[in-house]
């Protein structure tokens, strides 16, 4: 018992463990007092809360996009928009719904993660990794932290950059977010620093991390490297039907950064997310976004290619099943010369999911010596499911190469044949040709999490059309 | 023993194979002889069980006495029943090492399996990168034969059908290939090729040998009576039954 005294004050020591607190949360519905109230709890400085009711005005204002995917029976004022995260979001396991609990049961979660990922318990005993993994950290000079702490103990920073790459006004969600927000993370990795473990979100013991409101700001010095990783393969479930967070990434001279996300919600949530990273002169900036659950999935990762010899790379993968509408995309903003992106996108549709791509390549006057190459496979596995590509690509500038390829395939019925002259039965030869189909993306996957990804599609496939 | 009756097939309401009867008897090597469209390939596909071909209610199909007319192919698969496909679609993202793995859904731990493709792919000379990328991709027509003898190898099967294992190939692939699969495939099982091929008959020294015509038994004999139609071709035989 003593040494898990030592690991909570540990915790403690770097900001990772929640405060006390007197409020359990904010109720339903959202106005300036839910906005203060939140302010207040967090015991912010007067910029966060004037940031955050300028952003609840600017939300009240703002208006629903008039394309995309039906968000009309989301209700706003049925959301809890802030809850103390050491509660429980269901009282036990019992209280959630069997596919949920079955999910876990077949791809065999641990106990402890599972309580914790399904939103039974509010912690997760992974002090021990996670000490290890954050004395490394320090002693490289890297922060990473929950934001709520980031405001906290380093304002100046923070102040400099939240904010400032998707501001509150760019768009219902963002300012949502920037209203609401809470937990998150915040990285910075010093110049020259190259952070070898992936970054998880996971490690960290507070269930912020898998906020619904989350925010997260990276800043990647010059000629330094982070892998960040979100999520996990393990469906989430929430009892609030709305998820809407902001990242953004300021990639510096020389540096490179992957954020990769692997999204399962569970089917009742929306999912609004703006993403988006600012990669400076030769800078590589790599978003890997799986998106698998969700009831809606609206999210556009984009990279602004701000200095010369930058690139920017977008590897996604949408699975969307029965009353799911995965609607992702990229968006590569070519500012300056020499600047180089590519985006291959995977989607699959089953049981009458509709996944749609949005694909934005702009390059500006003047970016000379550009080039982007979009590549969009969709997978329909039966009549009633639906795939959409919607590509863009705009040049102001005469030598820009520009390519844009979209295919959409079905199973095939002889190759089902050949795999079952092995002796593969039907779902199982789906599932392998499911997973043969992202395998281009899965690979890029940190090893256990590309594991996890094909078992989940193997059970996703089983009971799926014959 | 495979053992055929009465044997009337068809895709999409198309009669192609009519009323055949025939048996393959364990431990023997059995060939398949006959013109482009005279059902061969129909025939392999039916005894593996491709859902689009209908056999008529007469058509008895038994492995051992087991009736496979019900069972589907990865059933009739598990009954230790394996073609090799004459072109066989790639499959991007899935190497045959995990197609396999997958196949053997655990009987045989992965380590181990590796090192027998491994050893099975300098066996039959096939270069080893050809095991871990997507298979079929990109192979040539000699490349995607040998992955489909190493399958056949692998899965040790007791009734073995090869659909035409040696067009797209080379001589020396083609001897290769009867060579290893003479080594590796069990004495005890039945082996059925498909073939056009003189020197594969030569090499496989046939115990039996069918003549397919128009979806009928032309001929049936031995050795001889390839090495005949070979020299001879197919107009000079007669379909049984006709006329």
């Amino acid at each position: 018992m003593d040494d898990k005294k030592d690991d909570l004050d540990f915790d403690y020591k770097y900001g990772f463990s929640m405060p006390e607190r007197t409020v359990q949360e904010t109720g339903r519905g959202l106005s300036p007092s839910v906005v203060r109230q939140i302010s207040q709890i967090k015991d912010e400085p007067q910029w966060m809360l004037d940031f955050r009711l300028k952003s609840y005005d600017l939300f009240n204002k703002s208006s629903r996009p008039k394309w995309g995917p039906d968000l009309s029976a989301l209700d706003y004022d049925a959301i809890t928009y802030y809850k103390k995260s050491t509660e429980s979001a269901v009282k036990s396991w019992d209280d959630l719904p069997p596919e949920i609990r079955d999910t876990y049961d077949r791809i065999g979660v641990p106990e402890a993660e599972r309580d914790f990922l399904a939103g039974v318990s509010a912690q997760y005993e992974s002090e021990v990794v996670y000490e290890s993994v954050q004395k490394e950290l320090t002693k490289q000079g890297v922060v990473f932290c929950d934001m709520d702490t980031a405001v906290r103990k380093y304002p100046e920073i923070v102040r400099e950059y939240f904010g400032t790459l998707v501001p509150p006004g760019d768009n219902f969600s963002a300012a949502l977010n920037s209203a609401t927000w809470s937990g998150g993370s915040f990285v910075y990795v010093p110049k020259g620093v190259h952070v070898t473990l992936p970054l998880q979100a996971y490690f960290r013991i507070n269930s912020e991390s898998f906020g619904q409101f989350e925010r997260t700001l990276i800043i990647a010095d010059e000629g330094s490297f982070v892998h960040y990783l979100e999520g996990c393969t393990a469906p989430i479930y929430r009892t609030d039907s709305l998820h809407s967070a902001v990242v953004e990434i300021f990639v510096k001279k020389g540096a490179r950064v992957r954020y990769t996300t692997i999204q399962n919600w569970s089917g009742n949530i929306y999912n609004l997310v703006t993403k988006r990273a600012k990669a400076e002169e030769d800078a590589v900036m790599e978003w890997v976004d799986c998106n698998l659950g969700s009831k809606v999935t609206m999210k556009y990762p984009a990279v602004i290619l701000a200095g010369r010899g930058a690139r920017g790379e977008m590897l996604s993968l949408a699975l969307a099943g029965k009353g799911q509408h995965q609607d992702t995309g990229a968006r590569m903003i070519h500012l300056a010369p020499d600047t180089h992106s590519r985006i291959v996108s995977k989607s699959i549709s089953k049981d009458g999911g509709r996944s749609s791509f949005r694909g934005d390549v702009r390059v500006a006057k003047g970016a000379s010596g550009c080039s982007s190459s979009s590549v969009c496979d969709a997978l329909i596995l039966d009549p009633d499911s639906r795939s959409d590509t919607y590509p863009s690509l705009r040049a102001d500038t005469p030598d820009a190469r520009l390519s844009h390829e979209a295919t959409v395939e079905k199973i095939d019925e002889e190759k089902l044949f050949y795999l079952a002259s092995r002796g593969i039965g039907t779902d199982a030869a789906q599932g392998l040709l499911v997973n043969g189909f992202i395998e281009p993306v899965v690979r890029d996957l940190p090893m256990e999490y590309a594991l996890e990804l094909n078992r989940l599609i193997e059970l996703e496939m089983e009971g799926s059309v014959g | 023993m495979l053992s055929i009756r009465n044997l009337t097939a068809g895709i999409d309401g198309k009669e192609i194979l009519h009323d055949l009867t025939l048996s393959f008897e364990p431990g023997k090597t059995h060939v398949v002889l006959g013109p482009n469209g005279s059902g061969k390939s129909t025939l392999a596909a039916a005894i593996m069980g491709r859902p689009d071909i209908i056999l008529s209610e007469a058509s008895e199909l038994t492995l051992d006495r087991e009736d496979l007319r019900n069972l589907s192919a990865d059933k009739r698969a598990k009954l230790s029943i394996f073609l090799s496909f004459q072109s066989p679609l790639p499959i991007p993202g899935v190497s045959v090492e995990e197609l396999l793995r997958v196949a053997l859904d655990g009987k045989k731990d992965p380590v181990t399996l590796h090192h027998e493709l491994h050893t099975l792919a300098k066996e039959i000379g096939l270069a080893e990168e050809f095991l871990s990328r997507s298979i079929h991709d990109g192979f040539s027509g000699g490349e995607r034969k040998k992955i489909e003898a190493i399958q056949a190898a692998v899965l040790a099967p007791s009734l073995a059908i090869f659909d035409e294992i040696d067009t797209g190939t080379d001589t020396d692939a083609v001897k290769r290939i009867a060579e290893f699969l003479q080594t590796r495939l069990s004495q005890d099982a039945t082996k059925i090729y498909i073939t056009h091929s003189p020197k594969l008959i030569e090499l496989l020294h046939p115990d039996s040998v069918i003549i397919l015509k128009d979806g009928r038994i032309a001929a049936e004999g031995g050795h001889d009576l390839a090495t005949k139609t070979i020299e001879e071709g197919f107009g000079g035989i007669e379909v049984r039954g006709e006329k």
